[in-house]
């Protein structure tokens, strides 16, 4: 076993045991009924510790997780597993302001994460969301079900989290807001459909993540120093820069707390029976099924961007070696 | 000779008999339709399949892999692929890479023990390829078995089209 300090200890939330780094399929724990689901909800937990506890979870343990963080202590960029530092983000800017960037290990696009942002991740075992195949769209659509609810004869039965919000929908695989029925719409939003949420995956043959950042609210002078418009975007969103591309979830939700509020029974309508549990927990689970296999072939680390400043256009994201 | 499916698509056919050629199978195109199709995916005769979508090319004491026309079209547009480094092993059922596509990163799994010999360098710069030709120009690394008994446990193209169905 990888030795190092216990999860948890020290005060900062963001000091990671080296445990939880993410481990091959090998090793899973005595899965529990296929359709309970321990659900974690907590605020200010680290992305990066968040990150590699999914990761762990996701190689290292057979049960379903759902995990509500409301809110990063720090502000961090976190990248997709195949992304390129130069083509996404402002790297001399980021290096020069020390901030936080990760590479995660999931597929998709590049993020800001910081107190106002609401990520939300279900760590789920295929049987749980039978018949739905692991590929991406048909988990989207499965997502799409559990955030906005399924379509009933009675609006009462929708246990849908933003059941409630006008044409909250997914669109080219985004969590959108489309306004076209909201009286006042400044310049900005004259686009109809607004991006409230992005999210990302990582599947394998028996198992799935899938991740989203919802943003509460979001900086977008912040993003608009560290963030490119990227290259690869989907077709709706036709170049606009982020603020008139995004909008924030407390332009729509008056309670900040909706989705800690609502997404048990958005589980529990979809067929799942739900348990509370805490970081500790989650974080005890990953250990428990850690294997001495070190072969992974892939991890959440932190990138390093000194080494990225010397690194042409197309390189991928360098990670700090045990960061 | 492949299967043969109901209603064969024209444009199908002629990829399932470039594909067969290029793998150096046969390919039996009449008189009764010569491909397999699930939907608008396909899947070749000869090959040896994992029910994670790999599929496995015999030649000799070497496999050479790849994912499926089926798999390919469920993923969406391939943007990354991460594979294993050449003289690295392998083991069989076990991860050996990833496939990015549609905010996805999904694993692929080797159907054989052994050590790679070859990796599909093309990808790093061309990871459509693996959408253009999943059975082609889409392969993905080339194996050297150490144990050909893994083969036992692979699935011909008949019972993985019956598995892709379930």
């Amino acid at each position: 076993p990888v030795r190092g300090r216990g999860l948890g200890s020290g005060a900062s939330p963001c000091r990671v045991s080296r445990e939880t780094r993410a481990l091959p399929d090998a090793g899973m724990s005595t899965p529990a009924a296929s359709n309970v689901i321990r659900l974690v909800r907590t605020r200010g937990l680290c992305v990066l510790r968040q990150l590699r506890l999914e990761e762990s979870l996701f190689r290292a343990n057979a049960e379903n997780w759902a995990i509500v963080n409301d809110g990063a202590p720090r502000t961090a960029i976190v990248l997709g597993i195949s992304g390129k530092p130069h083509r996404l983000i402002d790297v001399a800017a980021a290096h020069r302001d020390e901030l936080l960037v990760i590479k995660r290990f999931s597929g998709g696009g590049t993020v800001v994460v910081d107190a106002n942002t609401q990520l939300v991740s279900l760590v789920m075992n295929a049987e749980a969301v039978a018949p739905t195949p692991l590929f991406p769209h048909p988990l989207m659509r499965w997502t799409e079900d559990l955030y906005k609810g399924m379509d009933t004869r009675d609006e009462k039965e929708n246990a849908g989290v933003f059941r409630d919000v006008p044409n909250w929908r997914l669109h080219q695989n985004d969590y959108v807001v489309e306004v076209s029925d909201v009286p006042s719409v400044d310049e900005r939003a004259a686009k109809k459909i607004l991006k409230v949420g992005g999210n990302a995956q990582s599947i394998s043959k028996t198992r799935f993540v899938h991740h989203t950042s919802f943003l509460w609210d979001f900086d977008e002078e912040n993003m608009s120093r560290y963030l490119a418009v990227p290259e690869k975007q989907p077709a709706y969103r036709e170049n606009r820069p982020h603020g008139a591309f995004l909008t924030p979830l407390s332009r729509w939700v008056r309670d900040r707390n909706l989705m800690r509020d609502r997404l048990p029974g958005a589980l529990r309508a979809l067929g799942l029976v739900v348990e509370e549990a805490s970081v500790a927990d989650a974080e005890a689970a990953a250990r428990a099924g850690s294997s001495e296999n070190s072969n992974s072939h892939r991890s959440t680390a932190v990138v390093d961007l000194e080494k990225a400043l010397t690194m042409d256009k197309d390189a991928r994201a360098p990670t700090v070696p045990d960061g | 000779p492949v299967h043969t499916l109901a209603a064969p698509n024209m444009a199908l056919r002629q990829f399932a008999r470039q594909s067969a050629r290029s793998l150096g199978l046969r390919s039996d195109v009449s008189p009764a339709p010569a491909l397999a199709t699930r939907g608008m995916s396909t899947v070749i005769e000869g090959l040896k399949y994992m029910a994670s979508h790999e599929w496995a090319k015999v030649d000799g004491d070497t496999v050479t892999v790849g994912i499926t026309d089926h798999a390919q079209a469920e993923l969406g547009d391939v943007v990354y692929v991460e594979l294993p480094e050449v003289g690295s092993e392998v083991s069989a059922k076990s991860t050996f890479g990833v496939v990015e596509s549609v905010k996805a990163a999904s694993d692929v799994y080797s159907p054989v023990s052994g050590e790679v010999v070859a990796v599909n360098e093309d990808l790093a710069d061309s990871p459509g390829k693996v959408n253009e030709g999943a059975y082609t120009d889409g392969w993905m690394m080339k194996v050297k078995m150490t144990d050909p008994k893994d083969l036992d446990a692979l699935m011909d193209a008949k019972a993985y089209e019956a598995s892709c169905d379930q």
